[in-house]
């Protein structure tokens, strides 16, 4: 089984500590979740497995192999990052046979089908879209380009509410169709969270979460009430967060609920947004 | 590798064509002007071809590096295999225009009679005409090969450097190279007669103006293209696609 290993990476700007030993495995044919707050380091960490920058420590391997500056490990990844390093004045049709002509694997009807299916205008130039269809075209070439390791950073920027679903719907298609490891980095949790089965999270330049989403799911719940009880139900328990409203309070818990909750107490499920928000809180 | 060899060779067909021909037209144009203007005891003559070749390879490898670069790390190329292809498209662009400007020399020849414009190649200029006999294709073909490779050798060069650079690095190259080589450097030769004579010496041996051999001056170019791509596979090996 195909996987990329994570070891011990640490990235520097300057001062700054962007990564700090981060340690990871992605294995084959997971639809992964990268989650985070703005400047936590997801973008970073996607650049360097992609080989776009360099780590100040540590190093990714892909079957124990050192993916830096390696070409036949990087074909088999593909990334689509915010910042686009596509030439400008490329137009849409000229990409999809440029990419054809680096990844003989890549579908030009399957992106030609999605084209139409988005309303791509084939004959623009990439400098001449919008935010949204820029996204698009790259979220085409990631879905056609056909390797088994495709990342994506905020896949959803500029994207309309119908183009969001349409692009989750053929996302699911493609990952039934022909699995591959899907790396999701984007803001928009509750839209993504149905899709992802693995959920990463970094704060602060390291990795706070790494499990599955139902695992991490299962072992948070939110309790409700009025304050004094929930504040007595707390005690001794993990507590993540809470939220107050006038003399009520809802308490965010790590870890599994009594199996006798005391009248007055509402058990409730989190969602993977609330959690996310409950653990990356300052 | 040859992928990226032939996107590179597309990307820069489109420019090649448009300046082979302004050059064919200018030739065209030129030739009109002066036959008509020209005075008939051979006072006129038309030169520059080569160094405008020279300038245009310089101008298209700074342009394009920068742009491709970042493409071929979006489809996984390896910066070591990114800049192999490079060089290899700057010896196969430097054998094509060389191929052209013999093939413009000759026909530049043919237009221009000498009798009333002289039409003088960067060779002829430098070195006189008539050298080397039946062998003069030959080393003409050699010298202009040479003069393009490092030209093409020194853009790139000056595009990595450039894209490796932070934003003050990147002023001190965009303005301090043209004002060390344009200003300053001639300025120091004009204020140090001494330094004027030994970069003199220096071109008159290197460029072979000394022994009135051009292979000697494409001997110091291929030095100069080898120790030029030395220098940017170092910088573009720690080069990061931002």
């Amino acid at each position: 089984m195909s996987s990329i290993v994570i070891e011990n990476i640490s990235k520097n700007f300057g001062s700054v500590k962007a990564l700090n030993h981060i340690n990871l495995e992605l294995t084959e044919h997971k639809i992964y979740g990268l989650l985070g707050r703005n400047g936590a380091g997801k973008t970073t960490l996607l650049n360097l497995i992609n080989n776009r920058l360099f780590p100040s420590e540590g190093q990714i391997l892909f079957d124990g192999i050192n993916i830096e500056n390696n070409s036949s490990i990087q074909n088999q990844f593909y990334f689509i990052g915010e910042k686009s390093l596509y030439p400008d004045s490329m137009k849409v049709k000229a990409l999809y046979k440029y990419t054809k002509m680096f990844h003989p694997d890549f579908d030009e009807t399957y992106a030609y089908k999605l084209s139409e299916m988005f309303g791509v205008p084939l004959k623009k130039k990439l400098s001449s879209l919008s935010t949204g269809y820029k996204s698009i075209v790259k979220n085409i070439v990631a879905l056609s380009v056909n390797v088994p390791f495709v990342f994506f950073d905020e896949p959803i920027l500029g994207l309309d509410a119908n183009h969001r679903e349409l692009f989750y719907k053929v996302l699911i298609e493609k990952y039934i169709d022909q699995p591959a490891t899907y790396v999701l980095s984007t803001h928009l949790i509750e839209e993504v969270s149905n899709i992802i089965e693995e959920v990463i999270i970094i704060k602060n330049g390291e990795v706070i979460k790494n499990e599955s989403k139902e695992a991490l799911l299962d072992n948070g719940y939110s309790i409700s009430g009025p304050t004094g009880l929930v504040e007595s139900y707390c005690s001794g328990k993990e507590l993540i967060g809470f939220d107050t409203l006038g003399g009520l309070r809802s308490a965010y818990i790590v870890g599994k609920p009594d199996e006798n909750i005391p009248q007055g107490l509402e058990l409730s499920g989190m969602d993977l947004q609330k959690l996310f928000i409950q653990l990356t809180n300052i | 590798m040859s992928q990226l060899i032939k996107y590179q060779l597309l990307q820069l067909k489109n420019s090649f064509i448009i300046f082979a021909l302004i050059l064919f037209g200018l030739l065209i144009f030129g030739g009109i002007t002066l036959y008509i203007f020209a005075d008939s005891n051979g006072a006129s003559s038309v030169n520059g071809t080569e160094f405008s070749m020279v300038i245009f390879i310089f101008v298209i490898f700074v342009c394009c590096f920068g742009e491709n670069f970042r493409f071929f790390i979006q489809n996984g190329k390896s910066r070591k295999e990114i800049f192999t292809s490079v060089i290899f498209t700057e010896i196969i662009t430097s054998f094509g225009m060389t191929i052209f400007i013999l093939i413009f020399n000759f026909i530049s020849n043919v237009v221009f009679n000498r009798s009333i414009i002289a039409y003088s190649s960067l060779i002829e200029q430098m070195y006189g005409e008539n050298l080397f006999g039946f062998m003069k294709y030959i080393v003409q073909f050699i010298f202009i090969f040479a003069t393009l490779l490092v030209s093409g050798s020194f853009g790139f060069l000056i595009a990595t450097w450039f894209n490796r650079a932070g934003k003050i690095g990147r002023i001190l190259i965009a303005a301090g190279v043209p004002t060390f080589l344009f200003v300053l450097f001639p300025t120091l030769l004009g204020i140090f007669p001494s330094l004027r004579l030994l970069i003199g010496n220096f071109l008159l041996y290197s460029l072979g103006l000394k022994s009135n051999n051009p292979l000697i001056a494409s001997l110091t170019f291929v030095i100069t293209f080898i120790i030029f791509s030395i220098i940017s596979f170092f910088i573009v090996q720690r080069t990061e696609a931002k």
